[in-house]
């Protein structure tokens, strides 16, 4: 009978929702600060087409949230997301930014607990990830919109909707294709 | 222009301070700008975050490009509320538009409550050294494995930055400009991308160099240096928490 060792590792940590090494604690800070470094230029883009909307913000955070929880899993997703919004909080990043510390927490849990039940192989496996993450993300800032910027609901509802759609779709297609050249480029 | 000038140590007395006085003193500030409503004490702290910065050494021009960030986003908080504020009464109409006499206060207080929380947070990071922040975490129990990492992202978003500014300038020779919104959105990708690929092989050569120094060989380690609080610190570290509670208790009752 063959056995294989190194595959069955391999399928285990692919299902794991745990991953504490080295390369998962430190990818997960320096993929945190290029986080806020790429959000820094989509946040100023969105502020320049249209300041309620964070349509490119959405996109590029749903796809490092998915990239970096697919990949590292947790706590890396966790500990990234928070980098990203502390730093945020104290650059200014957005006048949103002190609820992006419970939307990038809860929407790497969202993803991660996807990524654990899915194989991630297929692109209906991303898309469903990342509808759970960017609605659980776009809960929390909505509720920014709503307290802090005291937005009517419906404002509130249009917005996190179209954030949210724009989100699933661009990271959907994002995530898979940078996953797939990081794997061949024998990065990850 | 750069996001963070990284910490300098400057010699002054505040420099030398221990990092819980400096939490203390940020969680002051957040809670100030959070619970106050009155305008007066919200344009003050600011100002007392700028002395105090200056006070540190630490040169007015470093807040530059916070300022100017700052000053989007009370721009964006403005248009916004102008757009949608339906507090108060209508005091202006521009064409089906009608503006609302909430929206200025509302969008004022947000803006100086904003300023603070950057302010106070960048001053933080600046005044206080990644090792005194790591080892501030590992008093307080938190793994070393885990407290280091505070440490490393102060570190290395100095680095980042120069790795993203010269991903940009090389694009920018390739032919790729970033004027007009348009062009910086479809320019986003080819920049993204290769400084994607470069923090995962950074993450990775970091992580293998970390390891061959025996990071998280065992479950505790030693530092060089130990944090110590002088006893008039313990005494400023209970006036500001006791500062906190005051100001939460004045305003809820």
């Amino acid at each position: 009978m063959k056995t294989n060792a190194p595959e069955v590792n391999v399928s285990l940590r692919a299902k794991s929702f745990w991953r504490t090494d080295t390369r998962a604690l430190v990818g997960a800070v320096v993929l945190g600060v290029a986080f806020v470094l790429v959000q820094q230029i989509a946040h100023h883009i969105d502020a320049v087409v249209w300041p309620p909307l964070v349509i490119i913000g959405g996109i590029t955070w749903a796809t490092f949230t998915g990239l970096i929880t697919l990949i590292f899993r947790q706590p890396a997703g966790i500990i990234m997301g928070e980098i990203q919004a502390l730093i945020a909080v104290a650059s200014g990043l957005s006048p949103l930014a002190v609820f992006f510390i419970p939307a990038n927490g809860l929407g790497s849990l969202a993803y991660s607990l996807a990524a654990q039940k899915l194989s991630m192989e297929k692109w209906s496996h991303h898309f469903i990830a990342q509808c759970l993450a960017n609605i659980s993300g776009n809960i929390c800032v909505g509720a920014g919109l709503y307290v802090l910027l005291k937005l009517p609901l419906n404002a509130v509802l249009v917005s996190s909707a179209v954030t949210a759609a724009v989100g699933i779709i661009g990271a959907t297609i994002l995530t898979k294709m940078i996953s797939d050249s990081l794997r061949r480029a024998g990065l990850i | 222009m750069a996001l963070f000038a990284g910490y300098k140590n400057r010699g002054t007395r505040i420099d030398r301070l221990d990092p819980r006085t400096k939490v203390s003193w940020l969680i002051l500030m957040v809670i100030l700008a959070l619970v106050n409503t009155n305008y007066g004490v919200l344009v003050l702290l600011p100002v007392v975050v700028l002395l105090s910065s200056r006070a540190a050494g630490i040169p007015l021009r470093t807040f530059t490009h916070p300022v100017l960030v700052l000053a989007l986003a009370a721009l964006q908080l403005f248009i916004i509320q102008l757009l949608f504020c339906r507090e108060g009464y209508p005091i202006a109409a521009l064409g089906p538009l009608e503006i609302y006499s909430g929206a200025v206060p509302l969008a004022l207080t947000a803006a100086l409550r904003l300023s603070v929380i950057v302010l106070a947070g960048m001053q933080f990071m600046l005044w206080t050294a990644p090792s005194d922040l790591v080892l501030m975490l590992v008093k307080a129990r938190i793994p070393y494995r885990f407290a280091m990492l505070a440490g490393l992202a102060m570190r290395f978003l100095p680095l980042m930055e120069r790795e993203l500014a010269g991903i940009l300038e090389s694009q920018s020779s390739r032919g790729v400009t970033m004027r007009t919104p348009f062009q910086k959105i479809t320019a986003l990708l080819p920049v993204t991308m290769p400084f994607l690929y470069r923090s995962f092989r950074r993450a990775g050569e970091t992580a293998l160099a970390m390891e061959l120094r025996g990071f998280g060989r065992y479950p505790e380690r030693t530092f060089l240096y130990d944090l110590k609080i002088s006893p008039w610190e313990k005494f400023s570290v209970i006036l500001m928490s006791g500062g906190c509670f005051l100001v939460i208790w004045l305003n809820k009752f």
